[in-house]
């Protein structure tokens, strides 16, 4: 039985959490980044988060293996960084620490996916007809007002596009948690992606496979029915 | 030019120093990785696993590039690297121009001809792109077995189309309905068959979107690891990701040589997007924020 399994509720768990922790952590970071960087003129910023859509673009089997080379506990650069700087007396393996590698897993996912949210929030900025926010200059509305009363309106859509599609690219990633961690120290950082890939295709129980699949399934068709919900927009192409 | 307290002048400084800091603190979290593979594929073998790692190259050296180009690597692959990159050319390739066709077909019909029912259809097409995952990866790999198709890159090219055809038609399906209509009907009334409207009129009025299309399930079938790893298990048959990942499993230590793979699964992806980074960002944005 699956469901007594407490590796298999470990993985459900961790699913949840991360993927929840992952996918908030992830809009709120490229929202703020995207509002302070159109909030100048120069197009230097809108370069910038060109060239980090290659995050996205490369082979996510690339980049994770590129991480899990640069987070090793005695070559890795990051931690040499840290010696350097005096963070740390000793490499710390941030992949294998039971402590450190949930929290990475959640940063490395969320690494790949910021690039792309970053530009749609841009893009949905840019789109804002410019008389709002010259109203907005000269009246010398605060921050905080802007944000509430122009800004999130605007971004209302985008925002509930990107918590869907995030949600599910995030639950749905295999290739990072495997390539890196391979579920984790003592399946701490396992997931249901990851659970389902091993029992299926490293221990050959198909039909367990089978069943947690089935749940993983169940928890994405909530998701999607709040995504065709939100695709609502498009039945205008019918409508004519 | 504007009458600025001191306080207000401090301010306006401290904004213009945070707004350079996080640029530069985005680029180095989101940038740095790339940056390091490129630098260490010019790496000695020595220099590469010196302690502790040099972060600027003190002997830059093509060694490692010509080892892995002409297949002389310090460890014999099992395979030729040139085979894995045209195994994965060919699936990708395949299945960009297949995406391609079927999604302008799929949106011309469901935007213009109407048909009934279509609302769900195209319902049908956005939910699943929530369901390629893990999920379906035991389903898949049964159906593939049961086709003898186990261990032949064929398999991706009946997959990867399933895989990619639900996000090109949503990133596209709101330019062909923007296209207006008289054009069409014009030539319709002019005695042009639907079919020939649809290949001399309505296709080469979106030649952006249909490389978008092309250049999006590229990428994705170039880069695509789980199904590949599961449906592929002979060193012939890889393709250019799961090779990488094999070959930096297995020989772990020349760091030089792998990351000048690394660089080579990244070119080709690199190349258009970089060619082509207006059109496809301008595409993808127009399509999710209107």
């Amino acid at each position: 039985m699956a469901i007594e399994d407490p590796v298999f509720l470990l993985a459900f768990k961790n699913s949840l959490l991360f993927t929840f922790i992952g996918t908030t952590l992830t809009i709120i970071i490229s929202l703020m980044s995207a509002i302070i960087i159109t909030s100048r003129e120069s197009s230097l910023g809108i370069w910038v988060s060109i060239l980090m859509l290659l995050t996205w673009v490369t082979p996510e089997v690339v980049t994770a293996i590129t991480w899990n080379w640069m987070l090793n506990s005695q070559y890795g650069i990051i931690n040499w960084i840290a010696i350097w700087m005096g963070l740390l007396n000793k490499g710390i393996p941030w992949l294998g620490h039971p402590i450190y590698a949930p929290p990475v897993i959640i940063f490395l996912i969320m690494w790949r996916l910021i690039p792309f949210l970053l530009l749609l929030f841009i893009a949905g900025i840019l789109s804002i007809p410019s008389e709002y926010l010259e109203a907005a200059k000269v009246d010398g509305l605060k921050f905080w007002y802007k944000f509430r009363y122009i800004l999130l309106p605007a971004l209302r859509y985008p925002i509930i596009i990107a918590y869907i599609l995030i949600f599910v690219w995030y639950m749905n990633d295999l290739t990072m948690i495997m390539a890196t961690t391979g579920g984790g120290p003592f399946h701490l950082t396992e997931t249901l992606a990851s659970l389902i890939y091993k029992t299926g295709f490293n221990y050959f129980k198909f039909n367990i496979a089978a069943a947690m699949s089935i749940i993983q399934f169940l928890i994405l068709l909530v998701i999607t029915t709040l995504f065709l919900y939100s695709f609502k927009k498009y039945w205008w192409v019918f409508k004519k | 030019m504007s009458y600025y307290t001191p306080l207000e002048k401090i301010l306006e400084k401290l904004k213009t120093i945070g707004y350079y800091v996080l640029l530069i603190i985005l680029l180095v979290v989101f940038v740095f990785p790339f940056a390091w593979y490129i630098l260490n594929s010019f790496k000695t073998t020595e220099e590469a696993n010196a302690l502790p790692p040099t972060l600027l190259i003190k002997y830059p050296t093509f060694q490692s590039w010509i080892n892995v180009l002409t297949g002389h690597t310090v460890i014999k692959l099992p395979t030729p690297w040139s085979r894995w990159i045209i195994n994965g050319l060919v699936v990708s390739l395949i299945t960009a121009f297949y995406v391609t066709f079927a999604t302008s077909l799929a949106c011309y019909s469901l935007t213009r001809l109407k048909p009934f029912g279509g609302a769900f259809i195209l319902m049908l097409i956005m939910a699943s792109i929530l369901l390629p995952g893990p999920a379906i990866l035991i389903p898949v790999y049964s159906i593939v077995t049961s086709l003898h198709l186990l261990n032949n890159p064929m398999a991706l090219i009946l997959l990867y189309p399933i895989l990619v055809l639900p996000l090109t038609v949503w990133i596209t399906i709101s330019t062909f309905a923007a296209i207006p209509s008289e054009i069409e009907e014009a030539a319709l009334v002019d005695g042009s068959s639907r079919i020939r409207t649809f290949f001399t009129i309505i296709l080469p009025s979106l030649k952006m979107s249909l490389i978008t299309m092309f250049v999006i399930s590229f990428l994705i079938a170039w880069g695509e690891y789980p199904f590949a790893y599961v449906l592929l298990r002979t060193h012939e048959a890889y393709t250019p990701a799961i090779g990488l990942a094999t070959y930096l499993l297995e020989f772990n230590i020349f760091w030089e040589e792998v990351s000048v793979s690394a660089v080579l699964v990244t070119i080709p992806v690199f190349i258009l997007f970089i060619l082509l980074r207006k059109h496809i960002i301008k595409q993808i944005f127009y399509g999710v924020v209107r």
